[in-house]
């Protein structure tokens, strides 16, 4: 029971490490609206593998997904001075790439096709997942992890965009629920809610892979 | 697929195989000189034309509280403004065309009143002095105050005062007279202090309350009855105003209305 509230209460508010964040960022903000462009560069080394990660998750395209990363930081650099810090940097960022793809992806609602980065099989915690998975080895274990890849992003295409998105930002990126709502703009319940359903969806969808 | 291992994968077990989903470094050094060279473009873009006048709705939005307050009190000061000079336009309009002809029927009310005034002090004057010459001739005191060689600069003087004081000195000089011609050493000092010729007693001038009362009731009225009564004369006139009382002047003042501009009827008295 105190282990499950732990969680919760992790999910609901951000953790000391996401407000010291916070307050590097608006240092690092404060320093590129007095006029030093260059200071934005570290705000790119920053977040550009996180933010890239989330939207490439959204439309698993890898070039939709650099696009789009690298228009959020020009849109973010343009009106930076109009960043008054009522939020955080990264979720005043964030905020401007997840409406961009929301954007991207309902344009491009009937014409998207996957372009899927590999999958870092050399990792420890990449070898005991597949070896979870499969005790397959060599070749076949290389066609069984592009396979597995490519269910699972069908099977994350399959979901509405806003699924999509919830379940990107708290299982792939980390964010609490209350981070979430800020960033979708919506209520803590709206993103429990679409977290449940996306799961739901998605367990259906993986079925042949998990219990 | 190894069904033994099956059963220990979950959901967030296949998210975290996603996130090992990761571009190759080559990537980023691509994606930092295509954002490099975006950014720059960003920087030295033109700006469309509309952009200059979006900017201030820009401030608007991010601060609509005090947008909206400066609005309003620019909306009621222009409107205060606006109606300020309207009013005043008409009221000033209104206010110097009545003043205009009250001054005109004012300024025919004073010369007429100030030649009323002088025709009724030189009647008063004259009757003073018709009233007071025969008293003085005929007492002893002005006989010994002519007879006195005393110098007679006084004599021309028809304050009863100034007089009295005269006919005081010659008797004192009739009794007395070494003390009075020593005294007299300083007659050339007492003459030469500049006296004000009155012409008339100098309480004459005050005026009472009543004929203050009268003559500023008159004041518009005047012109009204002197043109009525053109025919009757000064002595006429004094005599008829004379025999006012004042609430019937006032109310006869009152009942023409005289500020305005129908005045032209005869007075009933």
């Amino acid at each position: 029971m105190l282990d499950a509230f732990k969680v919760t209460s992790k999910t609901l508010v951000a953790s000391p490490e996401r407000l010291q964040e916070a307050d590097q960022d608006s240092i690092i903000v404060r320093q590129v609206q007095a006029g030093d462009v260059a200071a934005f560069d570290r705000l790119i080394l920053k977040y550009r593998e996180r933010l890239y990660g989330v939207i490439y998750h959204m439309t698993s395209n890898r070039e939709d997904a650099s696009d789009l990363t690298q228009d959020a930081f020009i849109k973010a650099f343009q009106a930076i001075n109009r960043f008054q810090g009522q939020s955080s940097f990264f979720t005043w960022l964030y905020r401007i790439a997840i409406n961009a793809t929301l954007s991207h992806l309902r344009k491009n609602k009937f014409k998207s096709f996957l372009s899927l980065d590999t999958v870092n099989s050399e990792e420890p915690v990449s070898q005991e997942l597949i070896s979870a998975l499969t005790d397959k080895t060599g070749a076949d274990r290389d066609a069984f992890v592009k396979e597995l890849q490519e269910k699972l992003n069908e099977a994350m295409q399959k979901l509405s965009i806003k699924h999509r998105t919830v379940i990107t930002l708290f299982e792939i990126d980390g964010l609490s629920h209350q981070e979430i709502a800020d960033v979708m703009d919506c209520s803590v319940g709206t993103v429990r809610s679409r977290l449940h359903y996306a799961k739901q969806l998605l367990q259906a969808e993986m079925k042949a892979y998990i219990s | 697929m190894n069904q033994d291992n099956k059963n220990k994968v979950t959901i967030e077990g296949l998210m975290r195989f996603k996130r090992l989903e990761q571009p190759t470094p080559e990537f980023w050094r691509s994606f930092d000189t295509e954002l490099r060279a975006k950014q720059l473009a960003a920087i030295v873009s033109k700006r469309p034309w509309w952009s200059s006048i979006i900017a201030p709705f820009a401030y608007v939005k991010r601060h609509p509280a005090i947008a909206g307050s400066a609005a309003a009190l620019v909306l009621t000061f222009t409107s205060y403004q606006y109606l300020h000079r309207s009013s005043n336009s008409d009221y000033s309009t209104s206010t110097q065309q009545g003043v205009a002809d009250n001054l005109g029927t004012l300024a025919q009310s004073a010369t007429r009143i100030a030649s009323q005034a002088t025709d009724v002090s030189r009647v008063s004057t004259s009757a003073s002095q018709v009233s007071y010459k025969p008293t003085v001739a005929s007492t002893e005191q002005d006989s010994r105050f002519k007879s006195s060689g005393f110098r007679t600069e006084f004599s021309d003087i028809d304050s009863p005062a100034a007089r009295s004081i005269a006919v005081s000195l010659a008797a004192a000089q009739a009794s007395h007279p070494e003390m009075i011609s020593q005294l007299m050493g300083l007659q050339s000092r007492i003459v030469s202090v500049d006296v004000p010729q009155y012409s008339t007693e100098p309480l004459e001038h005050v005026t009472s309350p009543a004929e203050e009362r009268r003559a500023r009731l008159l004041a518009a009225s005047l012109p009204t009855v002197k043109r009525s009564d053109e025919r009757m004369g000064n002595a006429g006139i004094e005599r008829t105003l004379s025999s006012l009382s004042e609430d019937r002047l006032y109310q006869s003042i009152r009942r023409y209305d005289v500020g305005g501009q129908k005045i032209s009827m005869t007075v009933k008295f």
